[in-house]
């Protein structure tokens, strides 16, 4: 296929067509792929830790460790729903600029401080519930073995979310890169 | 905001979100999430659109952008026929879909950022519109074009 030939069959596709009633739902935030699954999630853990907070107190003894560690995994949890807002705001919002590349270096900045609040506010929340559980036990070898496991699992779960991350910043910035890189080899 | 004025642009211009959807997504679902983010993100910056710019440059920027910045969900691997057709059986011939597949199969084969460029070359925007929209000069795009060209070029031949 030559140049313009590629031009002909590009401009020969035929796409399908969507209805304004189907197009009118797309404007509403509520229909939107992302955003809703955001909700959803943002949803079922506030809930989760509303009920958490109303009864750790009195059923998992918080009235019983200082008050130090009764607010770090308070914090920790805020932090979490902060950190859920922030994405919410985050994914709402995906044009940065007037131009494509603009855009998308504005939108970088913007990710590589979410990945941060990301994978800090995850580190925060394991370190919360870790610290206010292990608190006052007296430990067996097994209960070590078993804080041992919570501590590999959660690791690995944040070396995951680390990476994640780092491979979502990398394809991004080489894109961006790439869009430059014509510039120097001129 | 008036819904109205928005919905006649892109029921007239959807077909350029349909391509830029086809080009950066695999799946049917990846491509109706997509349509769906790039339709939303154009009404968010439809406030901004002046008029000053051309439509079909503005929603290609919008678009290119989003498919660009935009996650793509995790889903299953979930083996599809990449010749099903978007379009009902009767209005596409054997021919036709032969040809659209393996225009995609070869621009898929290029980056991102050369799949943005390549689009705005096809659908026959200038030099100038293609430097405007992605934010390079335009002795930039023509040798990026005649890279791009090349490398069809040789996938081409493959």
């Amino acid at each position: 296929m030559e140049p313009d030939q590629l031009k002909l069959a590009w401009s020969a596709i035929q796409t399908p067509v969507k209805t304004n009633k189907e197009l009118s739902l797309m404007l509403i935030e509520s229909k939107h792929p992302v955003l809703k699954d955001i909700r959803k999630q943002f949803t079922i853990e506030i809930i989760g830790w509303s009920v958490f907070l109303l009864c750790y107190y009195t059923m998992f003894d918080g009235d019983q460790k200082p008050v130090a560690i009764n607010i770090l995994l308070v914090v920790s949890m805020l932090f979490a729903l902060i950190h859920n807002i922030l994405g919410y705001n985050f994914s709402k919002y995906l044009i940065n600029g007037g131009t494509i590349k603009s855009s998308l270096e504005g939108y970088l900045s913007k990710i590589k401080v979410y990945a941060a609040v990301s994978v800090s506010s995850r580190a925060l929340l394991i370190t919360g519930f870790l610290v206010f559980f292990t608190y006052n036990i007296n430990f067996t070898t097994s209960k070590y073995v078993l804080l041992a496991g919570l501590i590999v699992v959660s690791l690995v779960q944040l070396r995951w979310l680390f990476l994640l991350w780092a491979k979502r910043l990398k394809v991004l910035g080489n894109t961006i890169k790439e869009f430059s890189l014509e510039k120097e080899n001129l | 905001m008036d819904e109205q004025p928005f919905l006649i642009l892109i029921q007239e211009h959807q077909g350029i979100i349909h391509k830029i959807c086809r080009l950066y997504r695999d799946s049917k679902e990846d491509r109706e999430d997509l349509f769906q983010e790039i339709t939303y993100q154009l009404w968010k910056s439809f406030p901004s659109f002046k008029g000053e710019a051309k439509v079909s440059t503005w929603m290609y920027r919008i678009a290119l952008n989003t498919a660009i910045a935009s996650f793509r969900k995790k889903r299953l691997d979930i083996e599809y026929h990449p010749a099903l057709p978007d379009l009902p059986d009767d209005e596409v011939d054997e021919g036709y879909l032969i040809r659209q597949e393996s225009l995609f199969a070869t621009l898929k084969q290029l980056n991102e950022s050369e799949r943005a460029i390549v689009a705005l070359y096809l659908d026959d925007l200038s030099y100038r519109q293609i430097a405007e929209i992605i934010g390079i000069n335009e002795n930039n795009v023509g040798v990026k074009i005649n890279r791009i060209k090349t490398k069809i070029q040789k996938l081409l031949i493959r």
